[in-house]
């Protein structure tokens, strides 16, 4: 797809370079299989001669240069493969347009260039490492330029010196002549680390352009001593330079390979092109502007000439990202934006937003509005400025978060405790929502101790209740006020026993016909476990149909809590259960045991529907009272609810709570299971854990492995562990089983007497220095530092 | 509520085009048009230039950091149709130079460290590369993709490996499918999937109606349904929801004032940060109902909160 004010027509072979007549109304191009001239009209190219005519097509006619003179509108020059200047006069009548050939160097020229105002003298440039002036009246050369170099790339006059003349060469040199002088060059100096192809000169400024295969294109004020003013990255060898007329600091480029595009710089703005053009589909070989800013010829190893306008130029700085974005792990915002940023360029609506066809490889071409890339090109140089800026984004969070997650507490104690705990440091940190969870999680799984633990027998009752006559006064509707929950920490793993304290004078006011409660002591109904309390404590009410009284149970256990109760003495075994309520609650008090279901049985069948309760007395008191108890309001279950509240603070992108609080749920955490599935509880734990890891809380995230209840997170701490072996000398990373490059030619002394330890060597494995046995065995007798003086306290043996 | 920490002079002589912070947001690399990367260390809110890499040709588009556990890894992508993989240890040293591209490389982004060492970039040239490193040889494999987007692929972004496929476990389930999803030149943002040991193409969204700049998957951590940020030249920013990254919905975050050019999730993926063509950033926040609040905003260098003080979170 050609915009649509690019003219474009095709060769037979490709042309090695191009060059316009003085007015900038023809082209001729020249290749080793081309030679044609063409008249430029407003929508084409239309060819006025083909020159590659005559019965002899030799080597004259493979031209590596083509020039048009300045001065005679009929005289071209062409630089051929085989050494050979060739010198066109067009005015010839008859199809052969040769005027002489001057076959004077013996290798490829690679420049012909005329002479500004003299236009009888021309210079070529060749592989040779030699430059001729050619006198074309004469028809002989007038002088030869020895550039001591290799060869010669390109050849220039200097529009403002009359006889000055720039070669550059293959060796990275540049070189100033006066064409009158041939002895010895005026000035040379060293513009690049390669070969240099081009170059080319300001047409105002003392400024000289040179292209290099070293991917630059710098920019020299010879006005004195050369200065170098400018340095353009580009991204390929740079073949072909040409400064755009009456725009001071712009200049064109095409690389030799790589990239086939043409590219106008701003050399104020090194690593952006300004403009770029890329319709040819293979390099570009030459570039010609045509005398003026906003169109230039250039054609390429793929056949074409092309004519460009300015107003049809790709802009890239338009498609490249000016702002990037990135959020830390820290809640940091990092936002780096351009100091000045362009301004709204409107585009042309004709060429807006169409995408031409695929294999297109540039960003859409000529869609500025002629304002706009005037706007583009006045703005471009400054634009270079980005301003990177940190912002503390999130405003707290993080480091609330990273704080609790240091101070959170996972295990180690009962439920209950672990929530008064974490929703204490939440609350600290002010994240009261969190703190609100835990106070729930807290209520939800247990009940604070009693203000009066009651070590022995017979507890007593809460001190505000001592007076019985007082308790026998208390209305009936706060009886859930003297339900009071009593804690064990079985010690082993946390795992609490509960004990439910019924006031004595309730049980009489209930079972006074039984008498089965004594006095005292027979109001403590224990559990097993705080799970087993469930929500029912915080509005335990014991109505009176909940006390079916039932035959004296046999001696000890009765038949329908057998299994539980020895499950539960199982588990107390083990090192991962639960004291036995049996002995946990005959131990303690001795007055009551109430037999949990187990866990799974409680949630899944009846979760908080109904509890079985069983007060059983001491031996020798009165007779054993069974309490069942179902609760009356059973829509109170807290497991969705919670579970529900998780996810919401996992959705607000707080994983921490979701997981801590299923993982200090420990057993109560099945009653969650049918809420929140396996696929998320993993998720919220390798979320957190991975959390923790950005914040090098590698304490915490192990801990977290550690209480994972999942396979597939606590196997991680058999994962990704790996142990590096380091010199204990230089410390630097070393090959396991084998001595430290570095520190090979080093044999270990010995510490204590510094002389080479062969046999039996000793070291501490804190600071690994060590020596002799024997030595270090009477060192550490009567020292305890490091015998190195690396202050270690070291531990041998 | 956001407030300007402090902004850096980069010493970059042209414009920045991606700033990252690496994993523990501790280091942060810059890439510019002037062909260089910067790394700074970040301490205490202050940064010291740790690293200047010179070794791309042209302006360098993009970097990303890989995870820690494989060392602080660099990869960078420029329009010298390069990546380059660069490793710290001691100084900064090319680890690896990828030329397998035959245009400008706009993107690059590792994949989750559970999948190993890979590395995804897209090109110009409509082409994504999979470069996966092999522990056994030493050698980098590289898989391409060609044709993934017509005219160019812009975006690129990996899905994490916690992602809404609750059903399948990554660390026990290898065949837990990887998943990219980019966004290109032809409007379109596609999601690719692998299988076997192809890459094919499984969803393509439509909606933006110009190139699409930049693509995010959100970072999964707790969350329970995938998320993919896009923005396009039609100054547009799409939220793309789904449950089981099979069929997506579209939300409209917000039609700007002009090109949008990239988003960024914060840690826990919901919060997004996106900056445009008007010079700021923004951050965004989803409420309950599944609208999209402006949370804060700023323009260069100011900050400043619109209306309401958020959550005490």
């Amino acid at each position: 797809m050609i915009p649509s004010n690019t003219i474009c027509v095709s060769e037979e072979g490709p042309a090695n370079a191009l060059a316009l007549n003085k007015d900038a109304t023809q082209v001729v191009i020249a290749g080793r299989n081309v030679f044609k001239v063409f008249s430029i009209e407003e929508n084409d190219f239309t060819e006025v001669c083909n020159l590659r005519v005559g019965k002899n097509l030799n080597l004259n006619f493979s031209s590596i240069d083509v020039a048009w003179s300045t001065i005679e509108e009929n005289t071209l020059a062409t630089a051929a493969t085989n050494g050979a200047v060739v010198v066109w006069n067009l005015g010839r009548s008859g199809r052969s347009k040769q005027e002489h050939v001057f076959s004077d160097h013996k290798r490829t020229v690679n420049k012909v260039s005329f002479h500004l105002t003299e236009p009888a003298l021309l210079i070529s440039g060749s592989q040779d490492g030699m430059m001729k002036c050619f006198d074309l009246r004469m028809k002989e050369v007038a002088r030869t330029f020895i550039s001591n170099t290799e060869s010669i790339r390109d050849v220039q006059f200097s529009p403002h010196q009359a006889h000055t003349f720039a070669a550059v060469s293959e060796n990275g040199n540049v070189q100033l002549w006066d064409v009158r002088r041939h002895e010895r060059c005026l000035q040379q100096f060293t513009a690049h680390s390669g070969p240099v192809f081009a170059c080319d000169w300001h047409s105002e400024m003392p400024w000289l352009a040179t292209a290099s295969r070293d991917k630059t294109i710098k920019v020299w004020d010879i006005h004195a001593k050369p200065n170098l003013e400018h340095t353009i990255y580009t991204i390929a060898s740079v073949g072909h330079v040409k400064w755009r007329p009456q725009k001071k600091y712009q200049v064109a480029s095409c690389a030799l390979v790589l990239d086939c595009a043409v590219h106008v710089w701003d050399v104020r703005r090194p690593h952006v092109p300004l403009a770029t053009f890329a319709e040819h589909r293979d390099v570009t070989t030459a570039i010609a502007w045509q005398n003026d800013p906003n169109t230039f010829l250039s054609t390429s190893r793929d056949c074409s000439l092309y004519r460009h306008r300015f107003s049809e130029a790709a802009h890239p700085v338009l498609w490249a990202n000016p702002h990037g974005v990135c959020v830390s792990a820290r809640g940091d915002v990092t936002h780096a934006a351009p100091d000045c940023p362009l301004p709204a360029l409107h585009t042309n609506p004709a060429s807006d937003r169409y995408v031409p066809g695929l294999g297109r490889k540039q960003p859409t071409a000529g869609s500025l509005r002629p304002q706009a890339q005037a706007a583009l090109e006045r703005l471009f140089p400054g634009g270079a400025a980005s301003v990177l800026t940190r912002y503390s984004g999130e405003g707290r969070p993080p480091c609330c978060v990273v704080a609790c997650a240091k101070e959170y507490k996972m295990r180690g104690l009962p439920t209950h405790e672990l929530a008064e705990h974490n929703a204490k440091v939440a609350r600290a940190y002010n994240r009261h929502m969190v703190g609100h969870v835990w106070e729930v999680v807290r209520c939800v799984y247990g009940r604070p101790p009693p203000r009066e633990p009651p070590e022995r027998e017979p507890p007593p009752p809460p001190p505000a209740h001592t007076n019985s006559n007082a308790v026998e006064e208390e209305p009936l509707e706060e009886v859930e006020q003297w339900a009071e929950t009593q804690f064990h920490n079985s010690g082993v793993l946390g795992m609490p026993t509960l004990s439910i304290y019924i006031p004595p004078h309730k049980y009489k006011i209930r079972h006074d016909a039984t008498g089965a409660c004594g006095p005292e002591g027979s109001g403590w109904v224990s559990a097993a476990s705080a799970h087993y309390v469930d929500v029912e404590t915080a509005d335990w009410t014991l109505p009176e149909e909940a006390f079916p009284l039932r035959a004296p149970p046999p001696a000890h256990q009765p038949s329908i809590l057998d299994t539980t109760h020895g499950r539960a003495a199982a588990g107390g075994a083990s090192p991962g259960g639960s004291s036995s309520p049996g002995s946990g609650s005959s131990g303690s008090n001795g007055s009551a045991c109430t037999a949990p279901p187990n866990l799974e049985q409680t949630s899944s069948a009846y979760p908080g529907a109904a509890t079985l309760c069983r007060a059983q007395p001491e031996e020798g008191e009165s007779g054993p009272l069974w309490v069942v108890h179902e609760a009356l309001r059973p829509h109170v279950e807290p497991a969705p609810l919670l579970a529900l509240a998780l996810r919401h603070h996992a959705d607000l992108g707080d994983v921490q709570t979701a997981a801590l609080v299923m993982i200090v749920l420990h057993e109560h955490r099945s009653d969650l299971f049918p809420y929140i599935d396996e696929g998320l509880q993993e998720h919220w734990l390798l979320g957190y854990i991975e959390f923790l890891q950005k914040h090098k809380l590698w304490n915490v995230a192990t801990e977290v492995v550690r209480c994972a209840w999942l396979s597939s997170v606590w196997s991680l701490s058999q994962q990704s562990s790996s142990v590096t072996v380091c010199c204990g000398r230089c410390g630097r990373r070393a090959r396991p089983r084998a001595m430290c490059d570095r520190c090979l030619p080093h044999p270990d002394l010995c510490a204590v007497c510094r002389q080479v330890v062969r046999g039996l060597y000793a070291w501490c494995q804190g600071c690994s220095h060590g020596g002799h046995l024997e030595h270090m065995r009477q060192w550490m007798e009567k020292h305890q530092l490091c015998p190195a003086g690396c202050g270690h306290h070291c531990q041998l043996g | 509520m956001i407030t300007v920490l402090n902004t850096i002079d980069t010493g970059h002589e042209d414009m920045i085009h991606d700033a990252e912070l690496d994993y523990y947001g501790l280091k942060l690399a810059t890439c510019s048009s002037d062909n260089s990367v910067k790394i700074y260390d970040i301490k205490n809110g202050t940064q010291t230039l740790a690293a200047d890499l010179k070794g791309h040709f042209g302006p360098v588009w993009q970097v990303a950091w890989a995870h820690p556990k494989y060392g602080n890894l660099l990869a960078s992508c420029s329009y010298d149709r390069k990546v380059i993989i660069w490793k710290e240890s001691g100084e900064w040293t090319k680890l690896y130079e990828h030329t397998g591209h035959e245009s400008s490389v706009n993107s690059v982004a590792w994949a989750p460290a559970e999948y190993g060492l890979i590395l995804a970039c897209c090109s110009s040239d409509g082409s994504i590369s999979i470069i996966q490193y092999s522990q056994d040889t030493g050698n980098w494999d590289v898989k391409k993709i060609t044709g993934a987007h017509a005219i160019g692929v812009n975006s690129i972004s990996w899905c994490p490996a916690l992602s809404a496929d609750l059903n399948l476990d990554p660390l026990t389930n290898k065949d837990a499918p990887k998943r990219l999803v980019t966004g290109g030149c032809d409007n379109l943002i596609k999601i690719w999937r692998e299988q076997g040991d192809q890459w094919v193409e499984e969803n393509r969204l439509e909606l933006h109606i110009d190139w699409v700049r930049d693509v995010a998957w959100a970072p999964s951590l707790g969350l329970q349904r995938s998320m993919i940020a896009s923005c396009s030249q039609d100054k547009r920013v799409v939220i793309w929801s789904s449950d089981d990254n099979v069929s997506w919905t579209p939300t409209i975050l917000n039609t700007f004032d002009d090109v949008v050019w990239s988003v960024s999730w914060s840690l826990t993926g919901n919060i997004l940060a996106v900056s445009g063509g008007d010079n700021k950033v923004s951050l965004w926040r989803e409420s309950t109902d599944g609208q999209w609040l402006c949370i804060s905003e700023v323009a260069k260098g100011l900050g400043q909160t619109p209306n309401d003080e958020r959550s005490t979170l």
